[in-house]
């Protein structure tokens, strides 16, 4: 339960979390599929919304996964409105917290610029999106150098 | 001399015309999705995806949209995507060569797996989209870890 210290609540509140993220795969931990699909859920409400081409990269982001190939489209279903429902109580930080502990190691690199594809998405950048991938970069440990070739190709990507 | 020819004299109304820009973007990226020898439905819609979020495409109506992809999807049925890449890499605007080329390694690289046709395609897109070759590494590498897991 390290992702306890990273968020603001402290210990006071870990049953909440508990209740929160528990049932996802018990003892309230996230499973690898949630936590790589909750980083680009918070990706795409970051900024206090969640716009139509924003959901579309994100589904096309997750479902092309071996990552998510067992699950079925109810499963895939449930587990989305799982990670919406924590969005809606707790906030994207909270989630990503989350997220960022379980995220299967191997995968900081892929879930950084998918989050970044999903930012760019709609050609719009706005703030809290910045302030989002400058703090998702940190909690993933990604260089400053990568992270901006990364982004840089993204922003090419989305271009047009 | 046909029928045709006698009637349409040397009017080009009823020939082959050039791409235009939508045509041309949207043919190098059914191209990629074609390169390993077929277009499966699934791999067409998600071209569809990534052109549908373009200001590129943002004029046309749903009807124009199908008949632009109805184009494109007929030069690689007859031609297949040699001569798809042919017909659309000129008619690529300038300054969208590079996003065509990062979004079609992004299709190539989506099924995990990158296969010898589809490494000659990626080549070729480099030289004819006048890629830079280390430019075109940088963008592989992030696009291979963007389509890992």
């Amino acid at each position: 339960m390290k992702h306890l210290q990273l968020t603001h609540q402290g210990a006071i509140f870990t049953g909440l979390f508990d209740s929160l993220f528990g049932g996802m795969d018990g003892g309230g931990k996230l499973s690898p599929q949630e936590a790589y699909a909750g980083v680009l859920m918070g990706a795409t409400a970051c900024d206090g919304h969640f716009a139509d081409d924003e959901v579309n990269s994100l589904v096309v982001a997750l479902a092309r996964m071996k990552l998510f190939e067992r699950m079925n489209d109810k499963q895939f279903g449930q587990m989305l409105d799982k990670l919406h429902g924590v969005i809606k109580k707790k906030g994207v930080e909270f989630l990503i917290d989350g997220c960022v502990e379980q995220l299967p190691s191997g995968l900081e690199k892929t879930a950084f610029t998918n989050a970044c594809d999903i930012v760019l998405a709609d050609g719009v950048v706005e703030d809290d999106e910045k302030a989002f991938i400058d703090s998702l970069r940190k909690r993933l440990n990604i260089e400053s150098k990568t992270a901006k070739v990364i982004a840089e190709i993204m922003v090419v990507k989305n271009k047009g | 001399m046909s029928v045709f020819d006698d009637v349409l004299g040397d009017s080009d109304a009823f020939s082959e015309k050039s791409f235009g820009p939508q045509e041309g973007f949207a043919g190098i990226l059914i191209a990629a999705s074609a390169c390993d020898g077929h277009t499966s439905d699934e791999e067409v819609r998600g071209v569809m995806k990534i052109l549908g979020r373009m200001n590129l495409y943002s004029r046309l109506s749903d009807q124009n949209f199908g008949s632009m992809m109805d184009r494109v999807l007929g030069v690689l049925k007859k031609g297949g995507p040699e001569k798809l890449i042919q017909k659309s890499v000129p008619s690529v605007p300038p300054e969208l060569r590079e996003t065509a080329f990062v979004n079609a390694c992004d299709v190539v690289l989506a099924d995990g797996v990158v296969e010898d046709d589809e490494k000659e395609f990626i080549d070729q897109m480099m030289r004819q989209l006048e890629i830079d070759q280390d430019r075109a590494k940088t963008i592989i590498k992030v696009m291979v870890y963007k389509n890992k897991g």
